[in-house]
């Protein structure tokens, strides 16, 4: 038999910084009974310069990873609702001027699905773990939100996670304060808006914040670590991986 | 002032930060509880952004047709280039009609202009008669918001400033009295003003018609009692059709302060008639240009003309949350201020401030009218990227970025020369060090992890 | 001769013309109006009747919107006219109109009130409006359920200023004259109406502000109380 197969696009930032996320989506991937097939040539979906008004130096990136991504018609999975927010809506205007590219980067656009907008109805629940009661915070990413739409299905898998209790915290749908280079460029407010969700992620009462966006939780970890506020973040793929019997790590 | 001292400005001053965030707080549950049929909702923001669309691609023949109904119902209509030729015609009504005093309805174009300056300077008292306008006239600031223009100020605040700057005594707690203190201030202003200035929120081009909306009855008062009325309006604000006046007005008040309708719609067609006991005699109409048909030109940001004015952008950034208005420093603040403040108040000085957003879309989400906000935000970064000396050198950055994410070799060496901390710590920028640390990139990048899963599976 | 305006026009006639003839199909006549007129709203927007459910909706949009209601005939006028006076609001300013005649002798059977007829020129009656009217006596000519709001046609006969400076604003509506929402209200109103009076006027409450910490206050500038008297005579 042979299995169904996906593209993983696991992003730069799941790749230096969250691997064990891109893992993690992995295993949930072939617990749905798919093959997870990694280009290994992938770095970036460009979004870094395209955000922050050069949206010419994220072109070339933007063709490479629709030419990677395009070899095969085949689902592309994106652990990060940013990311694929980028491939969803951004790639084809970037490719506006340009009929052949704008085409293919619609096709791509159509194929790419964010991770847990794909697993929602895919994962086999029958196969979680008896575990004791958790609560943990979810964090819903802009992106989740506004532009892939991921947020309420983010929200569904977790309840269907009978030992899982997710709280919103206040001002859930109010951004982090990351926002890509804007970090960087106005860290004061960006560290106004951190510290803000920080207190509201913690205020739920839970210890671990989860969410869909590594963006996110590398500044929220990243400012919790510096002001001394203890709590966990993970990648959802690595949480629901965890509810589920496990399970080879390599 | 630059744009960041601004900002860390508003970021130390606590009573403003609980003051913003109560009023935003207000704003967006009232806006939210006033939908009540979120696909009616929808359906009427994508009829009207059509519609907003297709005015500002025709806006030459509606001015016009404007302009011919309003001369027909007996207004008289000028035509501005730039802040400049509006305060000079405004003037000249002045000056024929020998006025000493304007009382003002809430106008944001006036305030684009700096018009109250410039009469001041010319020995003409201008008196802002909306509530907000008059507290932020009376404690010599400018408005923070474009709906709401004293929301930084707290009741405290303003009963202070009544007693220093009226004495007129009053109990911060009771509201109703300091209303009634603006009441009253107000009411001996209106009786003796010579010019009544407005602004305009829609002139219907085929019968030549104003409609303002507001709550206070000061729009109606500025607009009624003075012998002379003066409307000026940015030319974007022309409808085709009365028709279409319901659907925006249903989206701009539950938009701007969650109001199924304001207190009063106002529709004015022209001066007192032959046989009316009141209302002005003569009625003006001021068309303010001032960069707005370069922006119809323009094919990138010309969609911001469809903009209705509600503020809902602002409330719901999470950046004009924590900074408020004066931070920026423009007319328009928040969102659509960063996309039209270049083309309205300068690039020079304003392209800069469309750094202050996180792209997190909630602006874009909540226009009435569907406009493209943080896409328009994009597109004033990449043209203030093309201005600076810094942006030159910011985008060979990026090129450079880019050449090492075009090649795979190149990216795993980077990505492996940041888990090593004093090269993290090196490349790191200081700003986002000081608030969160340095990261540090795993031992395994997922890229090994996939290459050794490939080939123990093989 | 107006340099202005030929420069604004002239820029914005080439973004215009390019438009169009880069893309003609998507050319919409701006004059033509929109579709917002036939949407499924519309449907039930005429429906209303005098009696049935647009007067229910309307009352308890009155009444939410802060507007107080009372209905009947002669002496319920009467009586309001003498409440309102118990109250210390004695001086009423009517227009000329047929409704002002006959306000004016109900009126004058009230003791301690008095009248000021709109017969003159606002210039000359300024003072006195401003400071020695409690009461501003309209007619509107119709009312709108959906959102509790009344229209007032301003003419010679009811100056603008009599629903505007008094402090309290009594309003008489016929039950008859009620619509369903604004857009059928407003199509309502003739061409020629709109033009042939300086000033169409739609009012939803009595004048309010929540510019001082959100904190709703009434009598802003406008009247602090509006009255609807139901005319069910």
């Amino acid at each position: 038999m042979s299995l169904e197969s996906v593209y993983l696009f696991g992003t730069c930032l799941i790749d230096a910084y969250y691997p064990e996320a891109g893992l993690a989506a992995v295993q949930l991937l072939e617990k749905c009974g798919l093959k997870v097939v990694y280009p290994q040539e992938q770095t970036c979906c460009g979004q870094p310069p395209f955000n922050s008004g050069f949206p010419r130096q994220s072109v070339a990136i933007a063709k490479k990873t629709i030419a990677m991504f395009s070899r095969e018609e085949l689902p592309v999975i994106v652990p990060s609702a940013s990311c694929a927010g980028m491939i969803k809506r951004h790639y084809p205007s970037l490719m506006h001027d340009d009929s052949i590219w704008h085409q293919r980067a619609q096709g791509l656009a159509e194929r790419t699905c964010e991770l847990i907008d794909f697993l929602l109805d895919r994962l086999p629940f029958d196969q979680l773990k008896q575990a004791p009661r958790q609560v943990v915070a979810l964090h819903q990413s802009c992106s989740a939100l506004r532009e892939t739409d991921s947020a309420k299905n983010w929200r569904t898998l977790l309840e269907r996670m009978p030992n899982v209790e997710a709280r919103l915290p206040q001002y859930a749908e109010e951004c982090c304060g990351f926002g890509g280079t804007f970090s960087i460029k106005s860290p004061q407010v960006s560290l106004a808006m951190t510290a803000d969700k920080c207190e509201h992620l913690m205020n739920t009462g839970a210890n671990t914040i989860v969410s869909g966006d590594c963006g996110c939780l590398l500044s929220l970890s990243g400012y919790a670590r510096q002001h001394k506020r203890h709590f966990e973040a993970q990648h959802l793929a690595c949480f629901i991986a965890q509810q589920f019997e496990q399970v080879n790590t390599l | 002032m630059n744009f960041n001292d601004r900002i860390t400005e508003a970021l130390g001053n606590q009573s403003l930060r609980t003051n913003l965030r109560g009023a935003m707080d207000f704003l967006r549950s009232k806006r939210l509880l006033s939908i009540e049929k979120p696909d009616l909702w929808e359906a009427k923001r994508k009829q009207a952004g059509h519609l907003r669309q297709d005015v500002t691609r025709n806006l030459a023949s509606l001015l016009e047709r404007l302009e011919d109904n309003c001369t027909r119902n007996g207004m008289q209509v000028h035509w501005a280039e730039n802040a400049d030729q509006a305060n000079q015609l405004i003037l000249d009504i002045c000056k024929q009609k020998a006025a000493e005093s304007m009382v003002k309805g809430k106008s944001m174009a006036s305030e684009e202009i700096e018009l109250n300056d410039y009469l001041a300077r010319h020995q003409i008292e201008c008196i802002e008669s909306d509530m907000g306008e008059f507290i932020v006239q009376l404690a010599e600031e400018k408005p923070s918001h474009i709906i709401m223009p004293a929301l930084h100020k707290s009741q405290q605040d303003i009963a202070s400033l009544f007693q220093a700057k009226l004495q007129e005594p009053a109990d911060p707690d009771d509201v109703d009295q300091l209303i009634d203190i603006g009441r009253k201030t107000m009411r001996e202003k209106f009786k003796h003003a010579d010019i009544g200035l407005s602004g305009v929120n829609f002139a219907i081009a085929d019968k030549g018609l104003l409609c303002l909306v507001e709550n206070e009855g000061n729009g109606r008062m500025s607009t009624t009692v003075p012998d002379t009325h003066i409307a000026i309006m940015g030319l974007e604000k022309v409808l085709p059709d009365l028709n279409e006046l319901p659907t925006l007005l249903h989206l701009l008040t539950r938009s701007a302060t969650g109001q199924r309708i304001t207190t009063y719609l106002n529709l004015i067609s022209g001066p007192r008639r032959n046989d009316e006991r009141d209302g002005p005699r003569e009625v003006h109409l001021v068309l303010l240009d001032n960069g707005r048909s370069q922006m119809a030109a323009d094919e990138a940001l010309r969609s911001s003309l469809a903009c209705i004015r509600c503020g809902a952008c602002m409330n719901h950034c999470p950046v004009y949350t924590r900074i408020g208005g004066h931070a920026y420093g423009s007319t328009y603040p928040g969102p659509i201020g960063q996309v039209i403040a270049p083309q309205l108040n300068g690039e020079e000085k304003y392209s800069e401030l469309s750094s202050a957003c996180s792209m997190n879309n909630a602006c874009g989400d909540v226009c009435p009218v569907g406009i493209d906000l943080p896409g328009l935000i994009r597109t004033q970064r990449s043209r203030h990227a093309q201005r600076s000396f810094k942006s030159k050198l910011e985008a060979g950055i990026w090129y450079l970025w880019q050449w090492l994410h075009l090649h795979p070799t190149l990216y795993r060496l980077a990505r492996q020369a940041m888990s090593r901390r004093l090269i993290a710590r090196l490349l790191i920028p200081g700003s986002w060090r000081s608030g969160r640390g340095v990261p540090v990139s795993a031992r395994l990048s997922l890229h090994q992890i996939m290459a050794k899963r490939k080939q123990s599976s093989e | 001769m107006n340099s202005a305006r030929e420069r604004i026009l002239r820029r914005l006639k080439i973004t215009q013309r390019s438009l169009s003839d880069a893309n003609p199909n998507s050319h919409t006549d701006p004059l033509s109006g929109s579709t917002a007129h036939q949407g499924e709203h519309q449907a039930d927007a005429r429906t209303a009747g005098p009696s049935g459910q647009g007067l229910t909706q309307l009352l308890e949009n009155l009444s939410q919107n802060r507007i107080e209601v009372v209905r009947g005939g002669q002496d319920q006028a009467e009586q309001l006219v003498s409440r309102l006076a118990s109250q210390g609001l004695t001086r009423w300013l009517l227009g000329s109109s047929a409704l002002a005649d006959s306000f004016e002798s109900l009126i004058a059977g009230v003791p301690g009130t008095e009248t000021t007829r709109f017969i003159e020129n606002f210039e000359v009656l300024k003072n006195h409006i401003f400071d020695k009217i409690d009461v501003g006596l309209s007619s509107a000519h119709a009312a709108i359920a959906d959102t509790g709001t009344l229209l007032l046609r301003p003419d010679a006969t009811e100056p603008r200023t009599l629903s505007l400076i008094p402090p309290v604003h009594v309003i008489v509506l016929n039950p008859h004259h009620i619509f369903g929402n604004l857009e059928s209200c407003l199509a309502s109103i003739p061409d020629t109406a709109l033009r042939q009076n300086s000033n169409t006027l739609f009012i939803s409450s009595p004048s309010k502000t929540a510019d001082i910490q959100q904190k709703l206050a009434y009598g802003a500038h406008g009247p602090k109380r509006v009255i609807v008297f139901l005319d069910e005579s």
